[in-house]
């Protein structure tokens, strides 16, 4: 089972790979099933950086968000 | 019962309804119907069911009843069942719908419509104090109620925002605090406080779940809801936590955020425009999480975009301020 602070370890792999790409927008923490995992949002999945499915044994997630804007009306 | 006799002795009791309906003006449920009880060698076994209320209703019992103590007794299921009303939406929308959120509301409380004068219009999340200064305080966003740092100190604030038909009559406090955006990166926080003015801080502290209890960190997959001014009451859970470099355009640029809070919609999207500066708190312990400021265009339960929001933690600490309860 992967907990919280190999996640976080692994998170930091993983921005080391994507610092700066404009085409990712957040780098955390989540879960799939009881294991914690790392999330990556892109804005485009047809248009991201390559990476591996799992850094450290800990999977990583790659979802598509679209961009992120301020939530006024 | 064979289906055939099951249907026989639907009708003769019915019957007796409608006769007794002919000559009084009765009320209530007098209702049958056929039910499977079990199947056998030679298929289905079928009994009646008799769902009555009301003096209509006695009737259909009365009859039911005499036909229970015959041979087919077995095979009935008689139950009194109160007064039937048909599920229809109020008409009226509560305290927590967006149409009541957008208003002009007295006393003020949470979810409700407010901004600067200059913005459209956001979320009124929580009321605060500051430490060393008298008066109760809004809280909301810095891009609500300082329109992102190009409010001055004192602008007024306005409930229900400007998008939302306030004027500068409807000016229920000031600008008193925001923590500055740094378009290098490196934020935390999307966060300000406004002053309110003497005869609108006796507040309302109430959310759809009650009164908060204090604030929490937030947790992966925990259960969350908010109420803000464009989508009202939803529920969510917190999908992902401590997100880096969450690039959120604001009307002056990109600006980016570390530490951040994502939050999936229960069934549909978690928030729209408008809801920012909402309060995300966990129902189960009435504790807040997370201040909302921004979502996404995708992602989600069934791709509605996704939420995002700083750990109120955070944002109570670097406003100096201190939640109301």
């Amino acid at each position: 089972m992967t907990d919280r602070d190999a996640a976080r370890a692994a998170k930091s792999h993983v921005q080391e790979l994507v610092g700066g790409d404009p085409r990712v927008n957040g780098v955390g923490l989540t879960h799939v099933g009881a294991d914690w995992a790392v999330k990556v949002n892109v804005v485009d999945d047809t248009d991201c950086p390559s990476l591996p499915r799992d850094v450290d044994g800990v999977q990583v997630v790659v979802r598509a968000v679209g961009r992120i804007s301020v939530r006024a009306s | 019962m064979h289906i055939d006799n099951a249907r026989e002795l639907k009708a003769r009791l019915l019957a007796g309804v409608v006769e007794a309906a002919s000559l009084e003006a009765p009320n209530g449920t007098a209702s049958v119907g056929i039910s499977v009880l079990g199947r056998d060698a030679e298929g289905p076994r079928y009994g009646l069911a008799v769902r009555y209320s009301g003096s209509r209703g006695e009737v259909l019992a009365d009859s039911a009843r005499a036909l229970a103590d015959t041979a087919a007794g077995s095979e009935l299921d008689i139950r009194e069942i109160g007064l039937v009303k048909a599920l229809t939406a109020p008409t009226e929308p509560g305290t927590w719908a967006p149409e009541s959120l957008q208003r002009k509301v007295r006393p003020l409380h949470p979810g409700l419509s407010i901004a600067q004068q200059d913005v459209t219009a956001g979320t009124l999340g929580a009321f605060v104090t500051v430490e060393g200064s008298d008066g109760m305080f809004a809280l909301s966003n810095n891009h609500v109620l300082a329109n992102s740092d190009q409010a001055a100190l004192d602008d007024p604030v306005l409930q229900p925002g400007p998008h939302d038909g306030g004027t500068a009559a409807d000016r229920v406090g000031r600008l008193a605090r925001a923590v500055a955006l740094e378009a290098g990166g490196g934020n935390t926080v999307d966060a300000a406080i406004a002053l309110l003015e003497e005869g609108f801080d006796d507040v309302d502290l109430s959310y759809p779940a009650g009164r908060l209890t204090g604030w929490a960190e937030p947790d992966d997959e925990i259960a969350v809801e908010k109420v803000g001014r464009t989508t009202g009451w939803t529920k969510g859970r917190i999908s992902a936590i401590e997100l880096d470099d969450v690039a959120v355009q604001y009307p002056v640029g990109v600006v980016s955020f570390d530490g951040q809070i994502e939050v999936t919609g229960e069934t549909g999207a978690f928030s729209a425009g408008g809801d920012s500066g909402s309060l995300v708190y966990r129902p189960d312990t009435r504790e807040a999480v997370g201040l909302l400021f921004a979502g996404s265009e995708r992602g989600g339960e069934n791709g509605t975009g996704l939420t995002f929001c700083n750990p109120i933690g955070l944002v109570l600490s670097a406003l100096g301020a201190t939640l109301v309860l």
